[in-house]
């Protein structure tokens, strides 16, 4: 994670507390694309992703004077934003819109077969290249989605964060073995899924 | 930490699949005896190819390309959000309701006030009494007695802002609870009564007083009157509260004037208890002359 660069997060947090709202406002800049990625890959819809970073930083704006500081200022932020995800994620679920909005139907390839908004696939290797690479892509996305709660956590956390696996188990609150774990079977749980849907490209991705 | 020990290895004799995860993602030691099977064997290697492009694809996708302000944008959006949380506005449709909420509590108010008023009003021309109730200071200190089953009465009547005398013109007892409710204040009828009355017609004061005995139900005529020296005229009947409340009535309106406080006095019609709750009472009969 970023603290490992530089890290003055502390001291943002001792001004805020000091009074200074200017510090806060650095703390939003800072780690918004951050919190925003790990919403958007754990929730799959951009709207529920905004409203659950914007809910975090203001959960984050009224509780910051009780961080005592046990863990960093990211890790603690992070794990509102995973927190305020899961509720929302429920939330979608029990309203039967979970499907409706997840990652692999909003983005990319959906049911209608139309390229919403997804990058445009690299055809410089062909367009048949492109358009196999650009469907297997969202066969990934897809599987992912479809992963339970705890794997699809530690699996983005790790792919779209890039973070250790000390500092996934710091967030999601498990300890490294179980980290090690979740991410293992994330992992076997997502090449089953390809395989199964679709034995063609085993030869490609076993 | 012996490595080794963490060794799963599968069938083909490559390490467990945790293992190779954690090989791909940086968290295995590149000298421990896993990582020199990992980079040398060619099934691990496809193994961690597949990771890769899971990993890429992953990366790929759900990292959004944001525009360079959206951190900006997110910033206005949580400023914004504090900032109503701080100063919350109340929606129009509940102040519309709130409105009409305080007209309503207006309209009622003036609705109850103009109705007490009018009772009130209606209680002065209407019923009012030949004669006010004794004060209240000579009321409590009739000895009382409070009535069986009115738990909670003092021993002396409470003063309350209420009417002396109700607008009814019927004689009405009163439970406790009954009285929580009622604008009247009733008096106590005492268990045994004394009470003295003056007349010029002391001639006919026997015969009205037994007339009038009758009227309310007691059997009078055998009743013996005696009299002092001084002329005064005394009798003793037991008789119910009801009946010598009307007796009471009755008298006053024959002419004949009450000269004790005791109750019932003959303008007071609300009264605590049971109408049959039985009296002794004492009845003394003074000329004005004397």
């Amino acid at each position: 994670m970023e603290e490992t660069v530089k890290n003055d997060d502390p001291e943002l947090v001792r001004s805020f507390n000091s009074g200074s709202e200017a510090a806060f406002d650095e703390l939003v800049r800072k780690y918004s694309v951050q919190m925003y990625n790990v919403a958007h890959g754990l929730l799959g819809s951009r709207e529920d992703a905004e409203e659950v970073v914007q809910d975090a930083f203001v959960k984050a704006y009224r509780n910051l004077k009780t961080f005592r500081g046990d863990s960093s200022f990211s890790t603690w932020l992070y794990r509102i934003v995973m927190n305020l995800s899961r509720n929302k994620y429920h939330w979608n679920r029990r309203r039967g819109a979970g499907q409706n909005i997840s990652m692999s139907a909003e983005k990319g390839f959906g049911n209608d077969g139309k390229n919403q908004d997804m990058d445009v696939p690299d055809i410089s290797n062909g367009p048949e290249k492109a358009i196999e690479s650009a469907e297997e892509n969202s066969r990934i996305m897809k599987a992912v989605d479809a992963l339970p709660e705890t794997l699809k956590e530690v699996i983005i956390l790790r792919h779209v964060e890039n973070m250790s696996y000390e500092d996934i188990a710091k967030i999601t609150e498990a300890n490294i073995g179980t980290v090690k774990s979740r991410i293992s079977r994330a992992r076997e749980t997502l090449s089953e899924r390809l395989k199964s849907e679709c034995p063609v490209s085993n030869t490609e991705l076993r | 930490m012996n490595r080794n020990k963490n060794i799963k290895e599968n069938t083909t004799g490559c390490p467990d699949h945790e293992i190779v995860c954690a090989y791909f993602d940086g968290e295995l030691p590149k000298e421990g005896p896993e990582s020199a099977h990992i980079a040398s064997c060619a099934e691990c290697q496809s193994r961690l190819e597949d990771f890769a492009k899971m990993a890429g694809a992953i990366a790929r996708n759900m990292k959004e390309k944001q525009n360079a302000d959206f951190p900006e944008t997110m910033l206005k959006k949580v400023r914004s959000k504090i900032s109503a949380e701080k100063n919350p506005v109340v929606p129009f449709y509940i102040i519309q309701f709130m409105k009409a909420a305080a007209v309503f509590i207006l309209i009622a108010g003036i609705f109850v006030y103009i109705k007490n008023f009018t009772d009130s009003n209606s209680k002065i021309t209407g019923s009012q009494p030949l004669r006010t109730s004794p004060p209240a200071s000579i009321v409590s200190t009739i000895p009382q007695k409070a009535p069986a089953g009115i738990a909670g009465i003092p021993g002396e009547i409470e003063i309350r802002n209420l009417r002396d005398v109700s607008t009814s013109p019927d004689i009405r007892f009163m439970t406790p609870a009954q009285k929580e409710y009622s604008p009247d204040k009733p008096a106590i009828i005492p268990d045994s009564v004394s009470q003295v009355w003056t007349t010029d017609d002391m001639g006919n004061a026997i015969a009205k007083a037994k007339e009038c005995l009758n009227k309310t139900g007691v059997k009078a005529d055998i009743l013996k009157f005696t009299a002092d020296d001084s002329g005064t005229l005394s009798s003793s009947v037991s008789l119910n509260k009801m009946q010598l409340s009307t007796f009471v009535r009755l008298y006053a309106k024959d002419g004949f004037e009450l000269l004790s406080p005791a109750q019932p006095q003959p303008e007071q019609n609300v009264f605590y208890g049971n109408a049959d709750d039985k009296v002794g009472y004492e009845i003394k009969i003074v000329s004005k002359n004397r």
